[in-house]
């Protein structure tokens, strides 16, 4: 058989090798990883979201002192909230409390509130996304009114309502959060898979007769998934803003024994001009992890488009 | 085994309705090969489509006519029925390798999805099957080859594999719609080679959709030739190109470049356009364009697809005035 073989030789996906060696198979997202992998932004960004996960799960070991132990010596002497100094870096707040073990211990509310909104959201938003693209008719009218209705309310303020009616609370928080991306997640699922439920490969399973619910789950859903997991991790960077904007208005989690970035900012206008260290660490942690969340998802967004492949 | 009665498809669109298929009549024999040419948009695929029972609904939908499978009639059969015949009974190879393969799965996991949804296989005798296919249709290294993904095939091997689903099941019929337009001319002939010799060996029924007449001779015992929607020309593959008589087919031939032609020989190209169904057209549809159209007649009545004159009992046309079959005893 020279003929197949020589078909063989358009296949190479890894250059150099020999036409005629089987090359191992990899996958869409296989090939994804890898070039994620080249991808430097992206790599710096999953690095610092690395080391804000890192601090979080590891914050009782490494905060010098407990988020709500309070140091009541300087106190005493009179000074608000002094600056950093050797023995607490980054200084410490109206409360007498250590503003380092505070961002650190911040880091597990602000990471946990965004990973759980936006599963929150990508939960309800699949769902609703895919009743819309793939039943269409009636479900597709009524759900994207619905969303239509969502998207005209503003975020933040559609979270501060939802806050509002829901009660204070971390939970609550985090439902807020998370039903503001559900009407982003459904259009965006809606989109890409009305555009595959239209491709080739659908066409073909269905003249298979393969089942509906088979078609749907193995063939149209992963391969509408791509955009709406690079909405996901842009959304991680807008929840974390979306947590501090709360935390700052006083939305944000009740519990001062379990700080959190925003909420940590929510006291320091009223010391800015004597103690601006307190609003500058939380803010910076703030930028960085927002950063890391978009440096990563513009990386998976080319990883994932095919006009960027080779 | 497959029988098509007066079939009408319409599509409702926004600016009207338009029938793709109007009045087809087609009969299979088991084992035979039959061609169904024509040019874009004259239903040839729509046609598979409504055999397939895949016409994107609402929008299209069969309004007349009737398709038997082996005397069971398709049209008006439930969905669900009409899935489980899909893939077991008719299946069909769609004209691009490059889309029809789901690009997120391994190829030897469509196969086996295949088997599974028709056959009661548990899945090492699937994969065995799978094995077998790849390696029917000519893919080396089958048992390797079966993690591969569709992105590291060339068009003519996923074009192979794409062969090998639809025959996983042991389908009677097998539809190939355009199966080799979008291969380059080599893998082509390799491809319809395959096909040709995977109906041979496993006594499937071909209905081979092309608008490249070259196909047709190399594969197909019988050729109907589709216009505007309509059968015009219905006659075995040899006889219709020893004598096209309808003034559609004679110009498709026509407009094949020859290499055996002088060579500065103008390529002939059929004036005009198919008609739009605004044109609003009673009589042949070809009428417009046709170079022995009778000024009366052909505007005013469809011709009825009948035997033609002087021909064998099998070349029908639909033609009132139909080029004479050459005299076979002169050209001799």
């Amino acid at each position: 058989m020279s003929l197949p073989e020589a078909e063989i030789g358009a296949v190479g996906t890894t250059g150099g090798r020999d036409p005629a060696d089987v090359a191992p198979p990899t996958g869409l997202w296989k090939d994804a990883l890898g070039r994620l992998r080249r991808d430097r932004s992206a790599m710096a960004g999953l690095a610092v979201i690395a080391c804000f996960a890192f601090l979080a799960i590891a914050a009782p070991l490494i905060a010098p002192e407990p988020p709500s132990s309070r140091t009541y010596l300087e106190r005493l002497e009179g000074a608000c909230c002094p600056g950093p100094s050797a023995g607490h870096l980054f200084g410490l707040d109206d409360l007498g409390r250590d503003a380092l073990s505070r961002v650190i211990y911040g880091a597990r509310t602000s990471l946990l509130i965004a990973v759980v909104s936006v599963v929150i959201g990508l939960g309800i938003g699949l769902v609703l996304g895919a009743l819309a693209g793939y039943v269409g008719g009636a479900a597709d009218a009524v759900v994207m009114r619905l969303v239509d209705i969502m998207l005209a309310i503003p975020a933040l303020l559609f979270a501060i309502g939802l806050v509002a009616a829901l009660g204070p609370g971390l939970v609550q928080l985090m439902v807020a959060v998370g039903v503001v991306n559900v009407p982003i997640f459904a259009r965006l699922l809606r989109g890409s898979m009305l555009s595959v439920r239209e491709s080739d490969y659908v066409s073909a399973a269905r003249s298979l007769g393969l089942r509906p619910a088979r078609i749907l789950f193995v063939h149209v859903l992963p391969n509408a998934l791509s955009p709406v997991i690079v909405a996901a991790t842009l959304a991680m960077a807008t929840a974390i803003v979306e947590v501090a904007g709360l935390g700052f208005l006083g939305l944000g989690n009740p519990d001062p024994s379990v700080p959190e970035w925003g909420s940590m900012l929510a006291n320091t206008p009223r010391f800015l001009a004597s103690a601006p260290h307190l609003a500058l660490f939380p803010g910076i942690a703030i930028v960085l992890a927002v950063l890391g969340f978009n440096l990563i998802g513009d990386g998976l967004r080319e990883a994932l488009d095919p006009k960027f492949r080779r | 085994m497959l029988e098509i009665a007066g079939l009408e498809v319409e599509f409702r669109t926004q600016r009207g309705v338009v029938r793709a298929v109007d009045g087809v009549d087609l009969a299979l024999e088991a084992g035979s090969t039959t061609g169904l040419v024509g040019e874009s948009g004259s239903g040839k695929s729509v046609t598979a489509l409504a055999i397939m029972g895949l016409l994107p609904e609402p929008a299209a939908r069969v309004i007349g006519g009737s398709i038997r499978l082996d005397g069971v009639e398709l049209v008006g059969m439930p969905e669900a029925q009409l899935r489980r015949r899909r893939g077991s009974e008719v299946a069909m190879v769609f004209q691009d390798p490059m889309t029809s393969l789901n690009p997120v799965m391994p190829i030897g996991a469509q196969i086996v999805e295949t088997l599974r949804a028709h056959l009661r296989h548990d899945r090492r005798a699937a994969r065995r099957r799978a094995v077998e296919l790849l390696d029917f249709v000519g893919i080396p290294g089958p048992s390797e080859r079966l993690a591969s993904y569709p992105h590291q095939l060339s068009g003519g091997m996923r074009q192979r594999v794409m062969i090998a689903i639809a025959i996983a099941c042991e389908p009677k019929l097998l539809i190939a719609d355009e199966p080799t337009t979008a291969l380059d001319v080599t893998i082509q002939a390799q491809i319809l080679e395959l096909l040709r010799r995977t109906v041979d060996e496993r006594g499937m029924t071909l209905l081979l959709i092309t608008h490249d007449l070259g196909v047709v001779a190399g594969v197909c015992d019988r050729t109907n030739v589709m216009y505007a929607g309509k059968v015009v020309e219905r006659a075995p593959t040899a006889a219709l190109f020893r004598a096209p008589s309808h003034h559609y087919t004679r110009g498709l031939l026509q407009s094949i470049p020859r290499l055996d032609g002088p060579r500065k020989t103008i390529l002939a190209s059929i004036e005009g356009l198919p008609p739009r169904p605004s044109d609003g057209l009673r009589g042949c549809p070809f009428a417009p364009r046709c170079p022995a159209r009778l000024d009366d007649r052909c505007w005013d009545e469809m011709p009825p697809l009948e035997r033609l004159p002087g021909a064998t009992a099998a070349h029908l046309v639909a033609c009132w005035n139909p080029a004479p079959v050459p005299d076979e005893r002169a050209s001799a």
